[in-house]
């Protein structure tokens, strides 16, 4: 048996007295693409956060490709190239869509200016952006080419592992179809390992091979995307179909 | 006999919870600035982000801390004048003028609205990378923070500060010169004898390194009260709040410490 990507083992993480992730255990195989849903509050940004090191799980070990990163931040790590979308795009203001594209190459030094641009140009192709973007800075963009420029810095290194923090919150239903799209066919040619976090079931079933649904810190329940309509659990019958009665409320 | 015990304990709770949320705050602060400094002089280097700082701190702040010193100079050689005419000294208005620029108002004056401009600048801008998960991004991207948001700041504030502080220096006594000469009568060869023989080296320096200190403040509570910002706006715009009066209330307290040590002899 090959050693998967991602293993997380007993993840706890508590804020004060508010018990957030109580013993998760994952395993994501290299080129899997995992979609962990759940409500809100249930810990799946914190348990992202735990596996970049951005929040330091309180127990619990964080494999990556088997080594354990538990407690070394992303910029002191070896192995894969990590990428990362997050909510809101999280792009640098001050800076021009192509230098947040390259930003990563761009401080590491790794190559000049011009070649920068030519790869966030390449990076924004792929992400069906034109050239004129790459001038613009992000204020000056919509909503949905903000999710596509964060996309196309998340892959501008060609990461092994991409995080995606809910790809497709706060976008219509035609811009969250081609951000799947993307994602999924980003996916595919890279060859990437990936975790998803969505409320979005249509994004899930799309860009997931795997479904693990949390509630209350823990895995309530994991199986093959394609499964999810029979699960036979009465919490993920009630998330998927937006119940409002049932045993989440 | 028991109700006052009870409140005798509740005083000492109230009190013991206050002294440790403070040691605790002044912990993480110093932690906080010692991890920058420990990590920023370390590679990488940012050099553009640390020349855009010079600029954003530095050059862009020169408009303010000149208007300042140049009003201040102003009031200062007619209040000099004011007092000093009650006891028939009103020839001490250049030295006083020139003395009181570089000793104290100069750094101190140009500290408080450097405080005022850039810590509020830092904060809310790094307040608003923080709850935007803009400082995550920086994480993700192989990028440290503490290297490339903290460090530069704190380097530009603290070398900004004096070069700021050394032109107001310059626009204060020509503010007092203007207002002595044009305003008060005196003689501008005299006004201007009198400005330099009374000003010694140590005055100016003692000056400019207060204003380094000064600067250093400044970036380091910005900085430090940014990335502690709450989520919202409500968080940013505490933050921003807190960073200028605390910034202003260290750099009060930091101006009596410099000032005894300077010239306690």
């Amino acid at each position: 048996m090959t050693t998967p990507t991602i293993k997380l083992e007993s993840i706890e993480k508590s804020f004060g007295s508010k018990t957030v992730l109580s013993g998760i255990n994952l395993e994501v195989p290299k080129g899997q693409s995992l979609v962990i849903i759940g409500g809100s509050g249930t810990g799946k940004s914190v348990l992202l956060k735990c596996i970049l090191n951005i929040i330091t799980p309180d127990k619990g070990r964080v494999f990556i490709a088997g080594q354990d990163v538990t407690k070394i931040p992303l910029h002191r790590r070896m192995g894969p190239k990590f990428g990362m979308l997050f909510q809101g795009g999280a792009l640098f203001d001050s800076l021009k869509v192509w230098e947040n594209i390259s930003f990563a190459q761009l401080q590491a030094g790794d190559i000049g200016r011009e070649q920068a641009r030519e790869l966030a140009l390449e990076k924004l192709h792929d992400v069906g952006l034109s050239a004129e973007v790459s001038d613009l800075f992000p204020v000056e963009l919509s909503g949905g080419m903000q999710k596509r420029v964060g996309l196309a810095r998340a892959i501008a290194n060609n990461p092994e592992v991409i995080f995606f923090d809910e790809p497709t919150s706060g976008l219509d239903p035609i811009m969250s179809g081609l951000i799947n799209k993307l994602i999924r066919k980003i996916v595919d040619n890279l060859g990437a390992t990936t975790i998803t976090i969505t409320h979005d079931m249509t994004s899930a079933q799309y860009i997931g091979d795997e479904i693990a649904m949390l509630h209350k810190g823990a895995v309530l329940w994991k199986g093959p995307s394609s499964n999810v309509k029979q699960s036979n659990n009465a919490y993920v019958d009630q998330f998927i179909n937006g119940y409002a009665d049932g045993p989440l409320t | 006999m028991d109700k006052s015990l009870d409140y005798i304990l509740s005083i000492c709770g109230v009190t013991g919870q206050t002294v440790l949320a403070f040691c605790g705050l002044v912990g993480r602060f110093f932690t906080f600035v010692g991890t920058s400094l420990i990590r920023g002089i370390q590679p990488p280097y940012y050099p553009r982000v640390i020349a855009e700082q010079f600029i954003r701190i530095g050059f862009l702040s020169l408009p303010v801390i000149g208007l300042t010193a140049l009003f201040t100079g102003a009031v200062l050689a007619l209040q000099i004048y004011i007092g000093g005419s009650r006891f028939n000294a009103e020839g001490i208005v250049a030295s006083i003028v020139v003395l009181g620029i570089t000793r104290e108002l100069g750094p101190v004056l140009g500290g408080l609205m450097l405080a005022g401009r850039v810590a509020a600048a830092i904060a809310a801008e790094i307040g608003t990378m923080k709850v935007s998960e803009q400082i995550d991004a920086l994480t993700t991207l192989s990028t440290d923070p503490m290297r490339y948001l903290v460090f530069p700041r704190l380097l530009a504030a603290t070398l900004s500060m004096p070069i700021l502080v050394l032109v107001a220096d310059i626009i204060g006594v020509w503010g007092g010169f203007l207002v002595g000469t044009n305003r008060l009568g005196f003689d501008p060869a005299t006004y201007l004898n009198n400005t330099i023989d009374f000003l010694q080296t140590e005055d100016v320096l003692s000056g400019l390194a207060k204003a380094a200190v000064f600067g250093f403040l400044i970036a380091a509570v910005g900085c430090y009260q940014g990335f502690h910002a709450d989520r919202g706006a409500q968080g940013v715009g505490k933050a921003t709040t807190h960073a200028v009066v605390l910034s202003c209330v260290l750099i009060l307290a930091a101006n009596y410490i410099l000032t005894e040590v300077f010239f306690s002899q």
